[in-house]
């Protein structure tokens, strides 16, 4: 693997990883969690939108295979749907269990990849076992 | 009787199908446009909690925690995102979604330098495991 391309992904981790603190520091003076993640999408949203349309990509949305606008807004409804589970389940149990339980989605992608991408990817051994690993780490960090 | 665990196992479910989702569609697309059909998509959705919700925004959050969740959603949903689904594109689903959900490291990491918190054997075999399992993952050969 070219080490280029663990630029990427690595930054994604490193932007996540300031939203714990970050919500921490805003949950401090309103403890609203649900209104609070509704707040922060609005403004990805109004940010992102005000960006894509000002770099003049307008066009970009309209030029792709309608399966992949679903696809893509079904990614989204996805992730807006997992916050959602997420809140609700920590009406029940306390963060502590609730965040190990979440960090099994690298284990839900690999499952998924293998059936469902089978043209696009092959899964090796290595995937396998550092995606277990990655899991158990976070578990042990976050539990 | 287990509402919550399930609820947080579906949060899971949500968040690994979404590489899933993104992959298919990249190939015929580009991760800004999965960006924002993904946030377009969700509008609804938000909508729904603010008009859903028993108290006004205005009156259940001060400004400063709306600064601090729009903060961060710029660095999640917003930038992480857009990053996340580059590093997929790049590395596929399998291979870079462990990679994201490395985060709790340079959250831990942080919080060992700038906090000056205490190591504990968990944490330390938390990040062994972490940075094992990106070694292993990164150290093989692209298939």
């Amino acid at each position: 693997m070219n080490v280029k391309d663990l630029f990427y992904p690595l930054l994604a981790a490193l932007c996540y990883s300031t939203n714990p603190v970050m919500v921490k520091l805003g949950l401090r003076s309103s403890n609203e969690p649900l209104l609070g993640a509704a707040i922060g999408m609005t403004a990805s949203t109004v940010v992102y939108l005000v960006y894509f349309l000002g770099a003049g990509r307008t066009r970009e949305l309209f030029t792709i295979p309608q399966w992949v606008g679903w696809y893509f807004a079904a990614s989204g409804l996805c992730s807006t749907l997992g916050v959602f589970s997420f809140f609700a389940s920590l009406q029940y149990i306390p963060a502590a269990v609730v965040a190990p339980l979440t960090a099994a989605a690298p284990l839900v992608t690999l499952i998924l990849s293998h059936f469902l991408l089978k043209e696009m990817e092959r899964i090796t051994r290595a995937d396998i076992v550092g995606t277990i690993l990655i899991v158990l780490g976070v578990v042990l960090l976050v539990g | 009787m287990f509402y919550g665990e399930c609820l947080a196992l579906t949060a899971a479910l949500f968040w690994g199908s979404i590489p899933i989702l993104v992959r298919k569609g990249l190939p015929h697309s580009n991760a800004s446009v999965a960006v924002v059909l993904g946030l377009l998509a969700s509008v609804p959705l938000l909508a729904a909690v603010f008009f859903l919700h028993p108290r006004w925004v205005a009156q259940a959050v001060t400004p400063q925690a709306a600064l601090w969740f729009s903060a961060c959603g710029i660095t999640g949903p917003c930038l992480g995102r857009l990053f996340n689904y580059i590093g997929v594109a790049r590395l596929g689903a399998a291979r870079a979604t462990p990679l994201i959900n490395v985060s709790p490291l340079f959250t831990t990491v942080l919080a060992l330098v700038f906090l000056r918190e205490q190591i504990t054997l968990k944490v330390a075999l938390g990040i062994l495991s972490l940075v094992a399992g990106i070694a292993v993952l990164t150290g093989q050969k692209r298939a």
